[in-house]
């Protein structure tokens, strides 16, 4: 299905909800940006129409871009072989203040460990949950997949960053 | 007088290091006599950072990383991050690797399942099966160190190619294996797969109905064996297997229920059997030429833009989405798992599970906890 009947539907279904059509890579493939407050609704629209039948949101994937969190949503059918990318930004208040995003899992079950993740390493609360943990050593402060993130140098009085035994490095790698 | 068994709830705790586990995760369980009543996963014990540790080397440094996903089938996440980047940057890669990648991809699969099979065959107490698959299984790990000099963790594909091309002989002693394991696939079969005492142990085991593995977003050979026949080769072509003729097999429930613990070990005996079948075709028209577009240096950059590549890997859909802000660091790695949703799935099967049947159903998913944690 064309991005632009899909977007037509779910201007339908959600009105409001589709900020714009952008393009995603370099295959002529589209992203569909859409309010972050809406996600549910357009995930439970898009999971609803007969025709769509997006039922399985393969992948969540968020990324920082400058002082936003950039959340894709990489949703397919089933039944119906359509695809769509889905997209929506979180603005970031501050470097450790939670984020707040409603939760799809409700219509996508298999979204819990994608949000899991995110709401760990990114710092996102989804739905009216708790920030969730279970990667993270209890006690770990800060959200590492921020870019503002500093490492520790130290945890529980356990040194992990030890200068380099040969010196620094000539740019091989970014400074942590 | 009738002596009766007490049978009060108990717990358990297995892990986080435990020999019947896939790697290092606890289980937190709720028993009542021999029944599993419930189960909590604690996972996270193997997390190493990895998609951050991407954002901080430069983009050649991030092949390395990238078999580090799953050290098993280090082949596909290095696999996944190239299609993805080359994309971005607009490189194609020629015939000729793309051939040798297909080589790659394959006997990365068997290399997976022979394994899969051994941890089976552990989980069942099958000593004799074990020696064997090893032995055939050496015979794939010695094909990577003649082509990469490394066994598990190859570092070997390159953005727009290969690190190099095939050494001598390489091509001759894929056949020959692939003939080799042809015959033995056949010895496994008829000493394994229907024995009397595996069937006890396997049929109508830890089931996933087709309902649970859509719940679950499961893909792989654990969702094929429940009847969903989604396979990235064949949904979203990659490295020329849109030319190749070949089937996906999914499960038939021949021995107990569809989609328990013996479904899944067929269907992975019958990948097996297809993927030496591609290795056949492929190897016999490997195309001459080029095995790499560009030499990529360390101060290769990728274009602003972003991409997302799949790729089938042993254990399922292995996403991988890449953000460059055009600069030689990449913005953005993040790959999606395979194993991910069978740890969603896991608390569910093995609910009303005897004890006795915990690492056989553990072993037939075929988990992967470093690429879960990552």
């Amino acid at each position: 299905m064309e991005t632009a009947a899909l977007i037509s539907k779910l201007n339908k279904a959600v009105p409001g909800a589709v900020l714009q059509k952008a393009r995603f890579g370099r295959g002529g493939k589209h992203a569909i940006w859409i309010e972050a407050r809406s996600i549910a609704a357009v995930a439970e629209a898009l999971s609803s129409d007969p025709e769509l039948r997006l039922d399985w949101l393969e992948n969540l994937s968020v990324a920082q871009l400058d002082e936003a969190l950039l959340l894709t949503y990489f949703v397919r059918s089933r039944q119906t072989e359509v695809v769509a990318v889905l997209r929506a930004t979180l603005a970031l208040k501050s470097e450790d203040e939670l984020v707040d995003a409603p939760s799809v899992r409700t219509v996508w079950p298999m979204a819990v460990p994608f949000e899991r993740e995110a709401s760990e390493l990114f710092g996102i609360r989804f739905g009216k949950g708790k920030r969730e943990t279970g990667i993270l050593p209890k006690g770990w402060r800060g959200f590492p997949l921020r870019k503002s993130y500093v490492f520790p140098q130290e945890f529980f009085q356990i040194a992990h960053s030890r200068p380099s035994p040969v010196g620094t490095s000539d740019g091989g790698s970014r400074d942590a | 007088m009738l002596e009766t068994l007490r049978t009060d709830l108990t717990s358990w705790e297995i892990g986080p290091y435990h020999g019947a586990l896939p790697g290092p995760m606890r289980m937190k369980l709720r028993i009542d006599g021999e029944i599993i009543i419930s189960t909590d996963l604690e996972t996270g014990f193997l997390h190493r950072g990895l998609e951050k540790a991407f954002e901080l080397h430069p983009w050649p440094a991030t092949v390395a990383y990238a078999d580090h996903l799953d050290p098993e089938a280090a082949f596909f996440g290095e696999l996944a991050l190239c299609l993805a980047v080359e994309e971005i940057s607009g490189l194609d890669c020629p015939p000729r690797a793309q051939a040798i990648r297909v080589l790659l991809s394959e006997l990365s699969r068997i290399s997976a399942h022979l394994g899969y099979i051994v941890k089976v065959g552990r989980a069942v107490g099958a000593e004799t099966l074990i020696h064997y698959v090893l032995r055939d299984r050496e015979k794939i790990l010695d094909l990577f160190e003649l082509l990469s000099g490394a066994r598990y963790s190859l570092n070997f594909l390159r953005f727009g190619g290969v690190a190099a091309d095939v050494t001598e002989g390489f091509i001759e002693r894929v056949l020959e294996v692939a003939e080799l394991l042809r015959a033995r696939l056949k010895e496994y079969n008829d000493l394994f797969t229907f024995n009397h005492s595996f069937l006890l142990r396997t049929a109508g085991v830890g089931v996933i109905t087709r309902e649970l593995a859509l719940q679950s977003g499961l893909t792989g050979p654990n969702a094929r064996a429940a009847g969903l026949a989604f396979d990235a080769r064949k949904a979203h072509p990659y490295i020329g297997f849109d030319k190749l003729d070949f089937e996906v097999p999914v499960g038939r429930g021949e021995a107990g229920r569809l989609g328990d613990a013996h479904d899944r070990f067929l269907v992975r005996l019958r990948e097996l059997s297809q993927s030496l079948e591609i290795l056949k075709d492929v190897a016999e028209t490997v195309p001459e030429g080029e095995f790499s577009r560009m030499r990529i240096d360390r101060d290769f950059e990728v274009p602003n833009g972003e991409s997302y590549a799949r790729v089938e890997s042993s254990r399922g859909l292995l996403g991988c989405h890449v953000v460059s802000d055009g600069g030689r660091f990449p913005a953005r790695v993040q790959f999606r798992v395979p194993t991910s949703a069978n740890l969603t799935l896991l608390p569910e099967i093995v609910r009303g599970l005897a004890i006795e049947d915990l690492p056989v159903v553990i072993a037939s998913l075929d988990l992967c906890l470093a690429e879960a944690d990552r």
